[in-house]
């Protein structure tokens, strides 16, 4: 999967769960999910889950682990998907 | 299939066996410090006290492995008055691993030395939720080798007191579910802990509050592993303390559900 295709969908994943949308709207990929956006940490797993929902796509906990940043999680999907 | 998780160094092995010696020989001046304060100074009363101690001593039965309390939270003391609800002074002096294990948050200790004195005497862990992923794997690994070793740890799955005063099962948090899944043999204790006089969360209860209790005891299992299994069996955690708690209401308010 590109770069673009898993950054949209990646997005609109975390979109509602991130009390701070702004890093997301400047497309600011170096953005902390759970810092900057202010995504709790529970609410992380949930958005991990999702992206495997919708990536059709298995993360393990040691990989889930190191989803710090919009661009991890966009690397890490796309690199599985 | 998860990764096995990491093991306890040997230096964190060596503070949580001073942590666990040095509170040991404390108890009975920690434990009955708490509870004249409690008691005496607060006015609290456990109702029903000795049945429920004999009715989780008898479903606990012969388990001695690892036991993870999970109770709601509305006060900022639920913790201290469990550790008076689930044993006396005198039997944590006799079996130490009874004593419940508390994960509070670092943030909320503050910098004052008495209070910290206090935490470490009573067994607290202090938690840095949302802090680096190195930090918080090495807390994981010491609650996980204290429950492998047959110690209690308590963990209020809601992961903070509920603003509600109701047990919130759709915010909750899923530290409770991944200790269950990596620590083989967990039980859980599903705790229902509240005054007669508890609306909301506050910092205290009410001077003179009269607390009840409900609790069971789970297994719970999940066919999915990883984080999927940890949702699933924090779901199953919280789930069984929402119907504690409408147990709770249907016997101590018939009328104000």
């Amino acid at each position: 999967m590109d770069q673009q295709t898993a950054l949209e969908k990646v997005t609109t994943i975390i979109k509602p769960y991130a009390k701070n949308l702004a890093p997301l709207e400047e497309g600011n990929l170096d953005a902390r999910i759970l810092e900057d956006l202010g995504v709790n940490s529970a609410r992380l797993v949930d958005i991990i889950l999702a992206f495997e929902d919708e990536f059709e796509i298995s993360i393990d906990d040691e990989t889930a682990d190191k989803v710090r940043t919009i661009n991890d999680a966009v690397r890490i999907v796309s690199s599985q998907a | 299939m998860s990764p096995t998780p990491p093991a306890l160094g040997h230096r964190d092995r060596l503070e949580l066996f001073l942590q666990r010696a040095v509170a040991w020989v404390f108890t009975p001046v920690s434990y009955y410090l708490a509870w004249f304060w409690m008691r005496f100074v607060r006015g609290y009363r456990i109702s029903g006290l000795r049945a429920f101690r004999d009715e989780l001593r008898r479903k606990l039965g012969s388990h001695r492995g690892p036991l993870l309390v999970c109770p709601n939270h509305l006060t900022a003391i639920d913790s201290v008055v469990l550790v008076w609800a689930l044993g006396s002074g005198l039997h944590y002096f006799q079996k130490d691993r009874d004593f419940v294990w508390n994960l509070p948050e670092r943030r909320n200790l503050g910098e004052g030395l008495p209070l910290r004195v206090a935490c470490y005497l009573c067994k607290c862990i202090p938690v840095l939720r949302q802090g680096p992923p190195e930090v918080t794997a090495r807390t994981m690994a010491r609650i996980r080798h204290l429950l492998a070793g047959g110690h209690r740890v308590m963990i209020f799955p809601e992961g903070t007191r509920s603003r509600s005063g109701r047990v919130d099962t759709q915010e909750f948090a899923y530290g409770a579910g991944r200790l269950v899944q990596e620590v083989p043999g967990t039980r859980v204790l599903c705790v229902y802990l509240r005054g007669l006089n508890q609306e909301t969360c506050s910092d205290l209860p009410r001077r003179g509050e009269t607390f009840h209790l409900g609790f069971d005891i789970l297994k719970p299992t999940s066919p999915n592993k990883g984080l999927r299994g940890s949702r699933d069996i924090s779901r199953l955690i919280i789930e069984r303390l929402a119907s504690l708690e409408e147990e709770w209401f249907v016997t101590h308010r018939p009328t104000r559900q």
